[in-house]
């Protein structure tokens, strides 16, 4: 007999609050049941800014999330953002124990925690703590050194830790609504475990997502996340830019930027020049193309080398074979894909959500909480206990003989 | 605490947030979801406590007093019997036979001794008795048949069956009983309140529903059937109103029989001269029948009763419960 249970995943943005409702088929198969999308409001940069405001949005997405797939939810993974994240790296290293040096479990859970114990400074709390793999005398051993022989085990976690009160008002945004959050994810990370496949992790990957307020980015290397980082800047700085330059309402800037603004200039004409709206209605203006694609790229492009300044000596181009991946509302701007190529120095392309997923949730835009959903089973069941026979072997297959 | 524990400092995880939020600080929706979960949990607690004092209070009165726990299985008393028939008993009889105790509870009757009852009348070949909760007991009879009738020394008339069931005959219309034959040259053997099953009853009942079928008019001219010289010759003999011995062996099937005698009635017919006839051998075989004239008819009242074995029997007394 199947057992199911059913899980929500929920992104509180700075432009959409979007909620996934999953079904989890024996703790295996994975089925998207639901979705609820509401505007957001009262957040700012990934921050809720009003309570109030942030509940009611959070509150109907979860509504109409639940009425679509006809359940109720009793637990959700929230996906985590915003300026406040910030990331370390940390690393320790144990002598083995064991007199014929072989690496017991002892000497596994010794170094982990050593390698995890850093105090961080008041009011912050981790969120994660991602592991990189493990070198005994100094060679690579992958995610589980148990029984090799060596003489010294290291291993370092990369901590990505928060404003409490931040992360704090997220959570009770979504106790609210009386559901219980079951983990706090990373949206860089939700992306990133949906867009990537183990081989592209294995050779080192980029995943960028461009959101409204801000812009969050896992570097993956050797199989696992890297570095993390949020920068808080996004798609509605481009807007905001626009807004500025030409002197228009938030509006109609938003509305120039999804038609005529690209990451790269095109336009080589400077005289060419394109209507607001294009209905020859009164208050009806034109605007010089060359200037919209010359803010929108110069803020892109500036998005694109904040991200690279903050990855720093980590990213080399060489240990990055699978390229940078863009997702998030902002990468289906045009031409930004030559220009993070630039400024990166290998093959870009926009992520893309694998056939299963419904053709709506293929939006680059979403692939934030589809990831949530992914990365939130996955890591459910790979933290799992593993199912261990009460009865020894021999036993076993000795009253099996005697059967 | 190892030493390593209390040197390496812990860093606080975000599972450290209380997740408890005041129902002040939650929208409308959230606190109905709250009251329904709140509601749920109690529903859950009351029922599982009432289960474990119901477990308590059934596990202590089998302690104390275990009959309470059997008289509870009582049920309601028998309010309406349903009769389902294929024959001609009906419901009165079923209560007389029956005779159940005022207010007996359904539960509390003895299935297997009222199928005895009903059975043991012999009109009845199978009976089945089902409960029917709550309160009607549903009673399903096959019947017999009646073949011929048969005087015994005392009593009063009966009837046989088919299979040679010996039975008193209750419900059938009397122009049925009337038409049909008698019958003579067996004994009669008391088992208990009834009879001993006769013999050759099957062989007779076939020659009759050939007669009937094909012959009605012959058939109802026949007053008595005798089977006295069946087991040894093979022979039954048929005393009609017009022919005093009309004799049909085993051998030959019945209906060339039954064709030859309606031949032969019709060919004396045709013969005044020859007069009336006193006996037809049809079990002689072929298309010769043997044919005897200067008889009388056989007199339309019963033959003889039938010469019953000497047994002790108990005189059939009504039973009555009440």
């Amino acid at each position: 007999m199947s057992k199911s249970r059913f899980i929500g995943a929920v992104e509180i943005g700075t432009s959409k609050v979007a909620v996934l409702v999953g079904e989890v088929v024996n703790g295996r198969s994975l089925n998207l049941i639901g979705f609820g999308e509401c505007q957001s409001r009262g957040v700012i940069k990934g921050a809720v800014a009003d309570f109030k405001a942030a509940s009611d949005a959070a509150h109907s997405a979860l509504m109409s999330a639940e009425q679509s797939a006809g359940v109720r939810i009793e637990e959700v993974y929230l996906a985590q953002t915003g300026a406040h994240l910030e990331g370390f790296y940390n690393e320790a290293s144990v002598s083995v124990s064991a007199a014929d040096n072989m690496v017991s479990q002892v000497d596994i859970d010794t170094v982990c925690r050593l390698a995890k114990s850093k105090a961080l400074p008041e009011g912050r709390m981790v969120v994660h703590n991602i592991r990189r793999p493990f070198y005994l005398d100094g060679r690579m051993v992958g995610s589980n050194p148990e029984h090799l022989v060596g003489q010294r085990l290291d291993v370092g976690y990369w901590t990505v830790h928060g404003q409490e009160n931040r992360i704090a008002d997220n959570i009770h945004v979504i106790r609210g609504f009386n559901v219980r959050v079951g983990d706090l994810i990373l949206s860089s990370l939700a992306a990133g475990a949906v867009l990537t496949s183990p081989q592209d992790r294995q050779n080192g990957a980029l995943v960028i997502d461009i959101g409204a307020g801000t812009t969050d980015f896992a570097l993956y290397r050797d199989g696992g996340a890297f570095v993390t980082g949020v920068v808080p800047v996004g798609g509605s700085h481009l807007t905001n830019d626009l807004a500025l330059g030409l002197r228009v309402t938030e509006g109609q800037a938003e509305k120039l930027k999804l038609r005529f603004g690209r990451g790269t200039v095109l336009s080589k004409d400077k005289t060419e020049k394109v209507w607001l709206n294009g209905d020859f209605a009164i208050g009806d203006r034109q605007f010089p193309k060359h200037t919209i694609e010359t803010i929108t790229s110069a803020r892109a492009w500036e998005v694109l080398e904040v991200v690279r300044k903050k990855l720093g000596t980590a990213f080399v181009p060489e240990k990055c074979a699978a390229g940078v991946i863009l997702t998030g509302g902002t990468a289906r701007l045009p031409g930004l894909t030559e220009a993070a190529a630039k400024v990166f120095g290998v093959a870009v392309h926009i992520g893309e959500l694998p056939g299963a997923v419904d053709e709506k949730l293929r939006e680059p835009a979403f692939a934030t909480v589809t990831g949530l959903l992914n990365y939130g089973a996955q890591s459910r069941a790979e933290s799992a206990p593993p199912k261990r026979s009460t009865t020894g072997g021999f036993i076993k297959k000795l009253f099996a003989v005697g059967n | 605490m190892s030493k390593l524990d209390s040197a390496t400092p812990v860093a606080r995880n975000w599972r450290d947030i209380p997740q408890t939020v005041a129902p002040r600080a939650m929208s409308t929706e959230g606190r109905r979801r709250l009251a329904f979960s709140t509601g749920k949990l109690i529903a859950t607690c009351a029922l599982s406590a009432a289960a474990l004092w119901g477990g308590f209070e059934i596990w202590r009165t089998w302690e104390t007093a275990p009959q309470t726990l059997t008289a509870a299985g009582k049920g309601e008393p028998v309010k309406t019997i349903e009769l389902r028939t294929d024959g001609v008993l009906d419901l009165s009889w079923v209560n007389d036979v029956l005779a159940l105790p005022r207010n007996v509870a359904l539960m509390e009757l003895d299935l297997p001794g009222l199928q005895s009852r009903l059975t043991t009348t012999g009109q009845v070949r199978t009976a089945v008795l089902v409960r029917k909760f709550p309160s009607t007991l549903v009673v399903t009879l096959q019947e017999r048949s009646p073949v011929v009738r048969i005087r015994p020394e005392a009593g009063p008339d009966l009837v046989v069956a088919r299979d040679g069931t010996v039975y008193a005959g209750t419900g059938y219309a009397d122009d049925l009983i009337t038409s049909l034959p008698w019958l003579a040259g067996v004994r009669l053997t008391r088992a208990g309140d009834g009879y001993v099953p006769l013999t050759g009853l099957e062989t007779l009942a076939e020659l009759l529903t050939v007669t009937q079928a094909n012959a009605p008019g012959l058939y109802r001219s026949w007053n008595v059937v005798d089977l006295s010289r069946l087991p040894t010759d093979g022979e039954i003999i048929v005393r009609s109103k017009d022919i005093p011995e009309v004799v049909f062996g085993t051998r030959d099937d019945f209906f060339t029989q039954v064709a030859l005698l309606d031949s032969t009635i019709e060919q004396i017919a045709l013969n005044p001269a020859l007069g009336q006839p006193s006996r037809v051998n049809l079990a002689v075989g072929g298309r010769q029948v043997p044919v005897a004239f200067g008889g009388t008819p056989a007199p339309t009242r019963a033959p003889e009763p039938a010469k019953q074995n000497p047994t002790f029997f108990r005189p059939i007394r009504p039973i009555s419960l009440e």
